[in-house]
This record gives C-alpha cells, sequence and structure tokens, in this order.
C-alpha cells in the first residue's frame, strides 16, 4: 500500500507537471540557458529539480516547440533555448487552456 | 572536476550514440554553473562534498538517461503484451505437441529397454527446454520488433471517428495480429528447422546403447524444399505487413491468395510424393542403421506412416484449396468495391 506522504507528493508532482512546461515556454519567449532558466523560475517561487529541467527541454525541442542553439563564445559552452514558431503558437494555446482551469477551479475550490 | 566528468560519463554512456556528446556538453556545462553558484566559489576551489551534494540532488545517472530518451524502455508494450502472452501459449502448445509426437515415435522405434527409454526421455527434457528457450527467445524478437516498427501514436492517439467503429458483426478486414504473429512466428521456426537445424528433423533408434539416426525426408526433393522456403520468407514478409497495417487491404489478399496457391502447389507435388517421402531400408542400412532395426523401420513406414500421410495431405490439400479459392472471391469482393456480407 502507499504510504499518504508518497501518495501526496505524486499528486503534487502530477499536478505541478503541466504547470512547469507552461512556465517554461513562457520564459522562453527570450532566449535563455538551461541553468539561467531554472534561477528565473526559482525566483519566481517554481522549483524544478536540475535532472527533471534538462530532459524537459530536450523533449519540448523534439517536439518542436524550442529551437536551441549552441553559445561557444568565451567562457563557458552553454546551449540556448527559444520559444519556435510552433512553440509561440502552443503557448498561446496552453495559455488560454490555463486560465479557463483556474476560473474554473476557483469555482469549484470555493 | 572529476566528480562531475565521472557522472556526465556515466549518464551519457546510457544514451544513444547520436545523442550523447550534446547531452554530455549541455549537462557539463550545467552541473558546473550549478556548482558554482551554490558555493560561490569558482569551480577549481569547490570542494568535492558540495559537488556529491549537488549530484545527490540531481538524481542517480540512470534515472537522469532515462529522462533523455524518446524510445520505449521496454521490450514489448502494454498494446501488444495481450497478443505477446497469447502466442506465446498457442506456440508452446504446437512446440509441446510436437515434441510429444516426436517422443512417441523414438519411443516406439526404441528396443523397448528401460536404459534407453531413459534416454529418449532425458533428450526430450533436453529438446524441450532448448526448445523453450529458443522459442521464448525468438517470440520476444518478433514483438519487440513489431513494437519499434509500428508508427508512434497509431493505436490510440489518432484522430478518430465513433462512426467508423465496425459493427459488432463479423469484421472481415480487420487483421487477426495474434493469429499472423503465431503463424510468423511458426513459420520462423520451420525455416530454421530446414535450413539452420536440419538435425532435427530426423529420425533415430536406439539399439544397445547406441543411437542411430538418419534424416527424416529422403534426399531429391530440393525444389519442393526450395518451394517450401519461398513460401515460408514470403508467408512472414506479409504477416509482419499486415500485423502492421492492422486492416487487410486489395493488395495484401492478392498477396495471401497467391501464397495460398504457393501451398497448394507444394502440397500437390509432396502428396504425389508421399509414398517416396521416407528413407527406405537401404537408405537407413547406408545411414549406418542396423540391418534389423532399418527392416522394422521400414515395415512401419510401409504400413502405416505413408498410408497415413497421402490422406492427411489428401485432407491438407483440400483445406489448403478450399482457402485459396476463399481468399479469392474476398479478392474479388475487395477489388470491385462490394462490401464483405455482415452476418447480423
Amino acid at each position: 500500500m502507499v504510504s499518504k506522504s508518497t501518495a501526496e507528493s505524486s499528486l503534487t508532482l502530477e499536478l505541478r507537471r503541466g504547470a512547469i512546461v507552461l512556465a517554461i515556454l513562457g520564459q522562453l519567449r527570450e532566449p535563455l540557458y538551461g541553468y539561467s532558466l531554472r534561477e528565473r523560475l526559482a525566483d519566481e517561487g517554481l522549483e524544478v529539480k536540475e535532472g527533471t529541467l534538462y530532459p524537459l527541454l530536450r523533449r519540448l525541442e523534439s517536439q518542436g516547440l524550442l529551437d536551441s542553439e549552441w553559445d561557444v563564445g568565451e567562457g563557458r559552452p552553454r546551449r540556448y533555448y527559444s520559444l519556435s514558431k510552433k512553440g509561440e503558437k502552443v503557448l498561446a494555446e496552453l495559455q488560454t487552456e490555463w486560465e479557463e482551469l483556474v476560473r474554473a477551479l476557483g469555482r469549484l475550490l470555493t | 572536476m572529476e566528480l562531475i566528468e565521472r557522472y556526465v560519463q556515466e549518464v551519457a554512456r546510457r544514451l544513444p550514440r547520436k545523442q550523447r556528446d550534446d547531452v554530455a556538453r549541455e549537462l557539463r556545462s550545467s552541473l558546473e554553473d550549478s556548482l558554482e553558484s551554490r558555493t560561490g566559489e569558482p569551480l577549481k576551489q569547490v570542494d568535492e562534498a558540495h559537488a556529491v551534494e549537488l549530484l545527490l540532488d540531481f538524481g542517480p545517472p540512470q534515472g537522469v538517461a532515462a529522462s533523455y530518451r524518446t524510445s520505449p524502455d521496454y521490450l514489448i508494450g502494454p498494446g501488444l503484451y495481450p497478443s505477446f502472452i497469447k502466442t506465446m501459449k498457442i506456440c508452446l502448445a504446437v512446440i509441446g505437441g510436437l515434441m510429444a509426437l516426436d517422443l512417441l515415435v523414438d519411443m516406439v522405434g526404441s528396443s523397448g529397454g528401460l536404459r534407453e527409454l531413459g534416454w529418449i526421455g532425458l533428450q526430450a527434457f533436453s529438446n524441450l527446454q532448448s526448445g523453450f528457450l529458443g522459442l521464448l527467445g525468438l517470440v520476444v524478437l518478433v514483438f519487440a520488433i513489431i513494437e519499434r516498427a509500428a508508427t508512434p501514436g497509431s493505436t490510440t492517439e489518432e484522430e478518430w471517428d465513433p462512426r467508423d467503429l465496425p459493427p459488432v458483426s463479423e469484421d472481415r478486414d480487420r487483421v487477426d495480429r495474434t493469429g499472423q504473429i503465431v503463424g510468423s512466428v511458426l513459420a520462423v521456426l520451420a525455416l530454421l528447422l530446414i535450413n539452420v537445424w536440419p538435425e532435427w528433423l530426423q529420425v533415430q533408434v536406439w539399439t544397445n546403447g547406441e543411437r542411430f539416426s538418419a534424416p527424416l525426408v529422403r534426399p531429391g526433393l530440393s525444389v519442393e524444399v526450395f518451394i517450401l522456403n519461398l513460401y515460408l520468407i514470403l508467408g512472414v514478409a506479409l504477416g509482419i505487413v499486415v500485423v502492421l497495417q492492422g486492416r487487410w487491404n486489395p493488395g495484401t489478399r492478392v498477396a495471401d491468395a497467391g501464397l495460398s496457391a504457393v501451398l497448394v502447389f507444394f502440397l500437390s507435388r509432396l502428396w504425389a510424393k508421399s509414398y517416396t517421402l521416407f528413407p527406405d531400408e537401404a537408405g537407413l542400412i547406408e545411414a549406418g542403421w542396423p540391418a534389423e532395426q532399418a527392416t522394422q523401420f521400414a515395415g512401419v513406414v510401409e504400413q502405416v506412416l505413408s498410408p497415413l500421410l497421402w490422406w492427411v495431405y489428401l485432407g491438407v490439400f483440400i483445406a489448403a484449396a478450399w482457402a485459396s479459392i476463399k481468399k479469392l472471391t474476398e479478392v474479388g469482393r475487395t477489388m470491385f468495391g462490394q462490401r464483405p456480407a455482415q452476418t447480423s
């Protein structure tokens, strides 16, 4: 039997999963590399594990939602991600969906 | 830092080759950024204990590598698993039945001594073990190929219209996936038996603890063997195509009818030769059999096996010819636009 704390953390994880994608797409309107994106999200109160973030960025890129480019100038090489054309369209749709969801849940939870 | 390098290497070696260098580079760069930010010191001055802490937060390398992979981590997914179990059950029943028959033939052919019977039993057990493992490997291989060849989303994700659902009555165009896979697996087994392990297709006899064997089929059937190989290879190819497509279409129906015609042709040739298929007395003696056993076996062949085989071939021939005619009728229906009749 699953303990309560494990079940709770699993539900929390599930709830956050979709929101993290939306937050990432929202932040990548401007190019950011993995670590700077993670800092940006953390500053706004959305902590994402590094082991989760980097593979997620790759998956979003393979789905055509992100573009990426290596910056190998001075200092450490960094891979910058930014929203693709398809990503922009998907972000707009997800944002509408999110706003409707928040309104609906607001009514349902009060 | 060496610990970071070791971690990156452990993640990268679990990734597909084309992805490896790129992910390793990004991972290394991100870990180093993170480490410097956490400690507020340049990388060269960072203590190893901080790196350990960071890597523990990051997670075990196998978990991180798994989240990078986009191809399935399993050989047979939930979509194909029920068909896999059904196929294994049918194949095991068929192989078990054939082995039991083989055991029976060997026991009838033995001199009846306890020692010989013990040897036959032991060999049958060993054959059962290796046969089971070989079969398991083959079925898993076939299903793993289908799992990877199937188009992603072809089963549950694609757009569909409830009005397109087949009627409750028989849907003749739907492919019986399990049946096709079982047929393909058995065909591959037959191909292996004929071409790779012909020593399994032997008739054996034990006398005074010594084993004598001879090929089950007389030499000189190269045309028939070629036709059989052709039939089996084309059958496997067609099986894979229809399993992947999920529905019969005019092209695959024509190919199926053509294959049935090849089978009918093959059976007609064998039918004509059924009385001269097994090795005769002279052939067995030439293979090194003692004269007494050769005469005994030739007698069984002449009086029991050959007449029995003649009737079996006749039955299979009629069944194959009937199936071929039915398939041709189905081709006609499909090609000339008439919907198959539905039973209500």
